[in-house]
């Protein structure tokens, strides 16, 4: 009996993890460390900017860390030169930019 | 000397996207209401690109019962993008029309200016900012001002909370005879909506508005 249990656990174990690994394929996430992002304007401009872009599914910025992760949709592209661009736009500068699959 | 003035006004105004920095994003309006114990001012201005700003400037100086409607530029020289902190050098030049209808100027109108620098360095608990204006009005009011403002934060925020400073702003006007205002003031910043609210050492109060699009 415990080895039924132990198999569904396992079955079931499997499947969430399926489920968590097509929900982040539904959008590709890329943090990107921001210089300057010091008030809600400064995150303001770079989020009112990425989100007229038609890649971005959505944007988070975190003023503590200096960072901004940007969701990209799945079927879309952005790469680094444009992400570099649109900081630039906003009037501040990248530090690193670190993708996640 | 005041040929030169004009002069300077013009070239910043129509040179200004040359050597300008970003003010707001690239799209990005602005409204702001000032007043305090001395003037009242509007300045609505919209950022074409991330460089500079241009926007209708309306002021009204108290004591010289004075008007002024401007078109004012707002260029960023310089900013400095550290990792935990900001600096910014600003240029604010205007020009536009005075009216008074003081004493012996009464109903007189004329072209008028001013320029002047901004400095400002913040990060996420203190802030300090210099500021100067040169305003020339030919006949009618020529003055200059300078301001430097010390804010410390109390908390420490995440972006959508609401964001409070305490700060202090120290101003000099030559001109008068009483020249130093002291102006204690708290500014509250949620969202797009930036609120400064002082009490100065002379008991008028301070009241500015700012909103973002």
């Amino acid at each position: 009996m415990k080895k039924i249990y132990l198999f569904i656990t396992l079955v079931l174990f499997c499947f969430s993890l399926n489920i968590n690994a097509n929900e982040k394929n539904d959008f590709k996430e890329v943090h990107v460390s921001v210089n300057g992002l010091v008030c809600d304007f400064c995150a303001q401009s770079i989020e009112k900017l990425f989100k007229k872009e038609e890649a971005v599914q959505d944007i988070d910025v975190d003023l503590k860390m200096g960072m901004v992760t940007i969701h990209i949709k799945s079927d879309a592209i952005m790469d680094d030169v444009k992400i570099t661009e649109l900081i630039t736009q906003s009037g501040y500068s990248v530090e690193g930019i670190h993708r996640v699959q | 000397m005041r040929f030169l003035f004009y002069i300077i006004i013009i070239f910043t105004l129509f040179n200004s996207v040359s050597y300008a920095r970003p003010i707001s994003y690239a799209g990005g309006w602005t409204t702001m209401f000032m007043n305090d114990d001395n003037r009242n001012k509007m300045h609505v201005h919209f950022s074409p690109t991330h460089k500079m700003s241009i926007g209708l400037n309306i002021e009204y100086f108290h004591d010289e019962e004075l008007f002024f409607n401007s078109i004012q530029v707002n260029n960023l020289l310089k900013r400095w993008n550290k990792k935990k902190s900001q600096a910014n050098l600003y240029l604010k030049s205007g020009f536009g029309i005075a009216y008074t209808d003081k004493n012996k100027f009464d109903g007189k109108s004329q072209a008028a200016g001013f320029t002047g620098i901004s400095f400002d360095w913040e990060n996420r608990s203190y802030f300090v900012k210099y500021e100067n204006r040169y305003f020339e009005a030919e006949k009618i009011y020529n003055s200059f001002s300078q301001s430097a403002t010390f804010g410390i934060a109390p908390y420490e925020g995440s972006y959508g909370d609401l964001h409070t400073w305490l700060m202090i702003k120290v101003e000099n006007k030559p001109e008068k005879e009483d020249n130093l205002t002291v102006t204690p003031l708290v500014r509250l910043f949620k969202n797009v909506h930036l609120f400064e609210l002082g009490l100065n050492d002379r008991g008028k109060f301070l009241f500015n508005y700012v909103k973002r699009y």
